[in-house]
């Protein structure tokens, strides 16, 4: 009997998979959201980074040639030779109407007076054809910054190679040793891998869930469910739905991985982030928290689409059945900066939203393994209630036609024996 | 140990015991017994709201019964046994974004068959039924009718020795009517038990060996069906005349009468001589067909609703 039991509900499951992964909607949706993921955040980073690849051409109005070319050099270094600048030591009104024209022609693109008393009083003056070259005027600001320490300190009698060794460039990285696995990288490509990932996590809990809800309906309006029924046990049904619809978002989940591990060393230079490091024990968490979250939403959810003959009608129950899941979502950006603090660790035990805020911690910080599994066993033995729950409301519910279904009526299917 | 009597002397597929079934404080079948036995088709008749889906409901393990037994087989009600029914419910369903062929094939598995034999059957019922060049395509291209007789496939796939069907003439027009009362009368000859539910009573008059009769959940007629009929006895005469027919009405051998002017339905009181009324109907009128017959099922149905005839019972 448990064998012809397992033989439906692998029937029902190979349907529901291969229905859905082979079926064009499934193909497109797993092509254009990452597409549209990727488009909506690349393409000003890529525009404005392909726009910043033209040269650019500034003139440094300083008096004291010697300062001027420190900072002309300094700027061609920093900007890898796109900020070309060259040195003018005619500080009139009318170079400066002058060079106001050229400006306004397009002939330069900006321009900064470097005249002694602006430097002594540290108060130096850019001008620019643009509202928002904020890369050109942090460049020129940087290099204005340099050319004045290394002129104070050459002042106070250090040697200018001294000078330029004390005032080289340090290189930043961040190194996150209370990862398992010691992992350095960038820390904000880091934490946009982080929130891609919960946020992958949160989406794909999300739709399939409500996918689940939308089949069930489906299988109630259509009537087959009556037919299925005469073969198969309500459980059977859905058992085989939940972990057939869980498995199609577990593939597109596992694409959208592999496709965003492909991508992020591109992604990185595109957004000038240096390196994004992705632990490997993120994606077999994500699997983990992705298939306890799933099944319990998934319960939920076809319980509600077996209560419930149309969308209106179970719109309101949807609300309530996500409305952990988007409490979750308030607590991403806490979980992602500070993943101990005392709300995000209470609402990581919490079986409804620590699918995702368990997912936020394990990805930004270090949680103590107790932790991780005190939360994974709350949230199946949660699993375990909503399913029994749940499957006596499925049982009931999707056999009831033609009648709008209320609470008290639910709660007495679930003493149903 | 209790033992299969299909094919043995028993021959009983379905045996209802005393069964009831309510919904909250609706009473939705009561006390209601009755057996199929192999190579009988059984009509389960009864107005909407009858309680003739309940009941199916409960002889295809869809829902339990609150009291009584279904006995499948001779034996007690297991799941297993339900891999020999077949069933077609009122409300035809199927996935519609799926091929013909995908949903006979997965309903064909979950009855036990394997793939590979399910495709073959499929096809070959296919051929036999005009979807021949249809399969592969999606049942939302489908008509009502084609829909239906892929859903009458799907109900004889995996050759059930009980075919239970709700309403299964529902949409369809008279050729394909006609094709699928051949094969039900196939299935019966080649032995199958065959049980259907319907409110149309001359279907089940033209085809059915017993029935049931349900009103409100209870049974008010069951037994073999020209049994039940030389019951009642011939007192129902088909009438058509040319002239005056008018004293049809008032006759103090008719115990009721529909007039359509040349043509009148006529039910005798109880001992009524209808040769009297013959002599007395050619004397005024010219009578071109004077029939006696047994009484229709839906006269039947009336009489025993209106009257409660319990004797009538078997």
């Amino acid at each position: 009997m448990a064998v012809h039991g397992l033989r439906n509900t692998w029937l029902v499951f190979r349907r529901e998979y291969l229905e859905r992964v082979l079926s064009l909607s499934f193909a497109l949706t797993t092509l254009l959201m990452p597409s549209f993921l990727l488009g909506t955040v690349l393409l000003p980073a890529v525009l404005s980074s392909s726009e910043a690849s033209h040269v650019r051409s500034l003139v440094i109005v300083s008096p004291d040639k010697a300062f001027g070319e420190s900072v002309r050099g300094r700027l061609w270094l920093e900007s890898n030779g796109l900020y070309v600048a060259r040195v003018e030591t005619d500080a009139s009104a009318s170079e400066r109407a002058l060079l106001n024209r050229e400006l306004r022609a397009g002939r330069i693109n900006a321009y900064v007076v470097l005249d002694r008393d602006a430097v002594e009083r540290g108060d130096i003056a850019y001008f620019t054809g643009s509202r928002s070259d904020f890369i050109g005027s942090g460049l020129v600001r940087d290099a204005v910054a340099y050319a004045i320490r290394r002129e104070r300190l050459i002042r106070r009698g250090v040697p200018a190679a001294e000078a330029d060794s004390m005032l080289a460039t340090v290189k930043f990285r961040t190194v996150n040793v209370a990862s398992s696995d010691g992992a350095s990288g960038d820390m904000l490509g880091g934490m946009l891998a982080e929130f891609g990932l919960v946020f992958l996590l949160f989406i794909t809990l999300l739709s399939y869930g409500v996918m689940v809800m939308r089949s069930v309906m489906e299988e109630k309006g259509s009537r087959i469910v009556e037919v299925l029924l005469c073969s198969l046990t309500s459980n059977e049904l859905m058992a085989g739905k939940i972990i057939g619809t869980g498995a199609v978002g577990l593939t597109q989940a596992a694409v959208w991985a592999v496709m965003m591990v492909a991508v992020t060393p591109w992604l990185a230079s595109a957004l000038h982030v240096g390196t994004i490091h992705l632990a490997a024990s993120w994606f077999v968490y994500f699997a983990v928290f992705y298939t306890l979250g799933f099944l319990l939403y998934a319960a939920m959810f076809a319980a509600v689409g077996a209560a419930f003959e149309s969308m209106e009608d179970a719109q309101q129950w949807n609300l309530v059945i996500i409305s952990p899941l988007i409490a979750a979502t308030v607590l991403m950006g806490p979980g992602l900066g500070a993943p101990d603090g005392p709300l995000v660790v209470a609402a990581s035990m919490v079986p409804f939203c620590s699918p995702l805020v368990m997912y936020t911690r394990i990805v930004s910080g270090n949680p103590p393994p107790w932790q991780i599994g005190l939360s994974i066993a709350l949230l199946a033995a949660t699993i375990w209630l909503a399913l029994r729950l749940c499957g006596r409301i499925y049982r009931v519910g999707i056999l009831m036609y033609g009648k709008r279904v209320r609470i008290g009526e639910i709660a007495k299917w679930l003493r149903y024996s | 140990m209790e033992t299969d009597t299909l094919g043995a002397a028993g021959n009983v597929a379905v045996e209802l015991v005393s069964v009831s079934k309510s919904y909250d404080d609706v009473a939705a079948v009561r006390d209601l017994s009755f057996s199929i036995g192999r190579g009988q088709i059984f009509g389960l008749l009864g107005p909407n709201g009858a309680g003739k889906t309940s009941t199916l409901r409960m002889m295809v393990g869809i829902t339990i019964p609150d009291s009584g037994e279904v006995r499948l087989f001779g034996r007690r009600f297991d799941r297993q046994s339900l891999a020999r029914i077949g069933y077609l419910p009122e409300e035809r369903g199927l996935y519609r974004r799926m091929s013909a062929l995908g949903n006979l094939v997965f309903l064909g598995e979950l009855n036990g068959l394997g793939a590979r034999e399910a495709r073959r059957r499929a096809n070959a019922w296919a051929e036999r039924l005009g979807l021949g060049d249809w399969m592969e395509r999606k049942l939302e291209e489908f008509s009502k009718g084609m829909q239906q007789k892929v859903q009458f496939i799907a109900a004889l796939l995996h050759e059930p020795d009980l075919l239970i069907m709700d309403e299964p003439f529902a949409g369809l027009d008279p050729v394909n009517a006609a094709q699928l009362k051949d094969v039900l009368l196939e299935l019966k000859n080649s032995g199958r038990a065959i049980l259907f539910s319907t409110h149309r009573m001359e279907q089940v008059e033209k085809l059915s060996d017993a029935i049931c009769l349900l009103d409100h959940g209870s049974a008010v007629l069951t037994g073999n069906l020209r049994e039940i009929k030389a019951r009642y006895g011939k007192r129902f005469v088909q009438i058509e005349y040319e002239g005056d027919g008018r004293l049809l009405a008032a006759h103090p051998l008719v115990e009721s009468s529909a007039d359509y002017g040349n043509y009148a339905e006529v039910r005798l009181k109880p001992g009524a001589d209808s040769q009297e009324l013959l002599r007395e109907l050619a004397a005024r009128c010219r009578i071109t067909r004077f029939e006696v017959m047994e009484p229709s099922l839906e006269h039947i149905f009336i009489e025993a609703v209106t009257k409660g005839d319990g004797g009538a019972r078997a």
